[in-house]
């Protein structure tokens, strides 16, 4: 038998998928996701996942509108 | 001592358990959830909707229309002269702005605050929202007067050195419009992204049922397009990360919105030094009577909503009592407003500013006057009673109440400080004209356009966030399954 490319199972209730989830990521799998209709709270930490990093892109993002709107003040010479 | 002795009495009965009516009634299932919403743009439009469409769209063209001839002829079709120079183009776009102020506290601020029964209503009032924006927006484009110059709003950097007055508030309009229009729009957006994944879904599911050719067509390009903006959506819980903390910014971004876009407006008046006008007031009585009469229309459109679709059970009467509750709230604000406008007037012992709010209550607008106290401030009053609060054909009367009072607010603001002002000499009357009225009665058309395509194509509620605030997507819950867990969900 061929190694399988994936393996994927449905549960019922987001109770169970986690308590799955918490296994495989106890077995120390890189590759792996769950899926869900809605997002299913406290899955983060079971999954091992970090902090998103949206808030990096959104702070920088505000740096750029500060920069447009008073850099040019600040840092540049007017005419 | 003796009191060292006396033991607590023990109660031995247990307290009784206080529960929370659920968000969604009869313990739906996530299944029904879905096909309730997604059923109302799968299935057929029923026969009142082509009706209602076709009529919108007239009164739509209409409006278009007039704002044609407005544009050929000048603004002086409109009943615009000295001494009032601002009439109802103004009183309509600070009444549409206003609107959408229930949709953006609706997303952001009770979002916030963890006000779970905002899920069921947010996408509709963030629509109501976006389209109340375009309403509005018309009107400050064709008050210009010459029109084909209304771009000289934006600072455009040119070779003429044409740049707006950035003293001036209606400028600050233009920002704070602009850039209320463009923040709304990508909350909006971003919250149907997993929604449009599930009707992409569902409708790949559908393909097979299609019989004709025509249907297969109609089938591949909708799932095309959903696709598109669905963003390739696949529910991932990597995905939900994100997804979750990039909404909670866009949430703490638009709050400032709340507040900010209508003080702006509420700048537009204040700024000057006319009596009536120049009062510290403004930006909070504004902001408050701007999120009343939001919530005035989200129930106007909800109330009648529910019930065509059938989703009593999505939109409780718990989530229409909260909206009573803060209409309540802010139409009292309003209220205790009007009163202390009237008292400084007095207190701050300008005559001329006694002058206009005694003008403004028995002058030649008192009919406006009464009717915009009537409609704010009476008739919220009924919502202290639970009947009321609970009783939708009610609440459905009260909300066309508000709309027509706030309306009325803007028009006596607006007409009442401008037609008398410091010299008797240049006092006057104004009336609208035939083109000022239907203008505005077509944008209406726009509205209910906008907001019927809506139905059609979108999902009208967030099918997600409803399944997520019921018992059951609760890991913690029995229904969410933690019962059939060893040790729970952790």
């Amino acid at each position: 038998m061929s190694k399988p490319f994936a393996i994927m199972a449905e549960y019922e209730t987001p109770a169970e998928t986690m308590a799955a989830a918490k296994k495989v990521h106890g077995e120390g799998y890189q590759k792996w996701d769950v899926h869900s209709p809605f997002p299913i709270h406290g899955m983060d930490e079971v999954m091992g996942l970090d902090n998103a990093k949206v808030g990096w892109f959104t702070f920088f993002g505000g740096g750029d509108w500060f920069y447009n709107g008073y850099g040019h003040d600040l840092f540049h010479e007017q005419i | 001592m003796s009191e060292s002795t006396v033991q607590p009495k023990v109660e031995t009965h247990t307290p009784k358990e206080l529960v929370r009516v659920p968000l969604v009634s009869n313990n739906r299932s996530f299944g029904w959830i879905t096909n309730q919403v997604a059923g109302i743009l799968e299935g057929k439009m029923p026969r009142w909707w082509n009706v209602a469409f076709a009529i919108s769209f007239l009164v739509t063209m209409m409006c278009f229309t007039y704002i044609g001839y407005l544009i050929l002829t000048g603004v002086g079709v409109w009943g615009l002269n000295h001494p009032v120079a601002w009439g109802w183009a103004i009183v309509n776009f600070v009444f549409w702005i206003g609107i959408g102020h229930a949709g953006t506290l609706i997303s952001a601020v009770l979002f916030l605050l963890r006000q779970k029964w905002r899920t069921s209503i947010n996408r509709t009032a963030e629509a109501m929202t976006i389209f109340a924006v375009i309403c509005a927006g018309i009107f400050p484009g064709i008050h210009v007067g010459r029109v084909w110059f209304a771009y000289w709003l934006l600072p455009i950097p040119n070779a003429n050195a044409i740049w707006p007055q950035f003293r001036s508030p209606l400028l600050w309009d233009v920002f704070a419009v602009s850039t209320y229009f463009t923040v709304s729009l990508l909350f909006w957006y971003m919250g149907l992204i997993p929604d449009l994944a599930t009707i992409r879904d569902r409708l790949r599911k559908n393909a097979s049922k299609c019989t004709t050719g025509f249907e297969k067509l109609v089938n591949r390009i909708k799932q095309y397009l959903y696709g598109l903006f669905s963003m390739g959506w696949i529910g991932s819980n990597r995905h939900w990360r994100n997804y979750e903390k990039a909404y909670l910014l866009l949430a703490g971004l638009s709050t400032p919105l709340v507040l900010s876009v209508h003080s702006i407006v509420s700048f537009d008046f204040a700024v000057s030094q006319l009596p009536g006008w120049h009062t510290t007031i403004f930006p909070p009585y504004f902001v408050a009577g701007a999120i009343f009469s939001g919530f005035g229309m989200v129930l106007t459109l909800m109330i009648p909503m529910r019930t065509i679709f059938n989703l009593e059970d999505i939109i409780t009467i718990r989530h229409l009592e909260l909206m009573c509750k803060v209409i309540l709230a802010t139409g009292s604000i309003v209220g205790y407003a009007y009163g202390m406008e009237f008292f400084i007037a007095w207190y701050g012992g300008n005559p001329y500013e006694l002058y206009a709010f005694k003008n403004r209550a028995f002058g030649p607008y008192w009919w406006s006057y009464w009717i915009m106290i009537s409609c704010n401030v009476i008739s919220p009053q009924f919502f202290w009673f639970k009947w009321c609060r609970t009783t939708p054909w009610f609440i459905f009367i009260v909300s066309i109440f508000v709309n027509i009072g706030m309306w009325f607010e803007r028009f006596v603001i607006v007409v009442t400080s401008l037609h008398r002002d410091y010299l008797p000499s240049s006092w006057g009357y104004y009336s609208p004209t035939q083109v000022d009225i239907l203008t505005f009665v077509g944008t209406f058309g726009l509205f209910m356009v906008l907001f019927l395509l809506f139905v059609r194509y979108l999902p009208t509620i967030c099918i997600f966030e409803v399944k997520s605030v019921t018992a059951q997507a609760d890991p913690h819950t029995k229904e969410g399954g933690a019962d059939k867990v060893e040790g729970g969900a952790h």
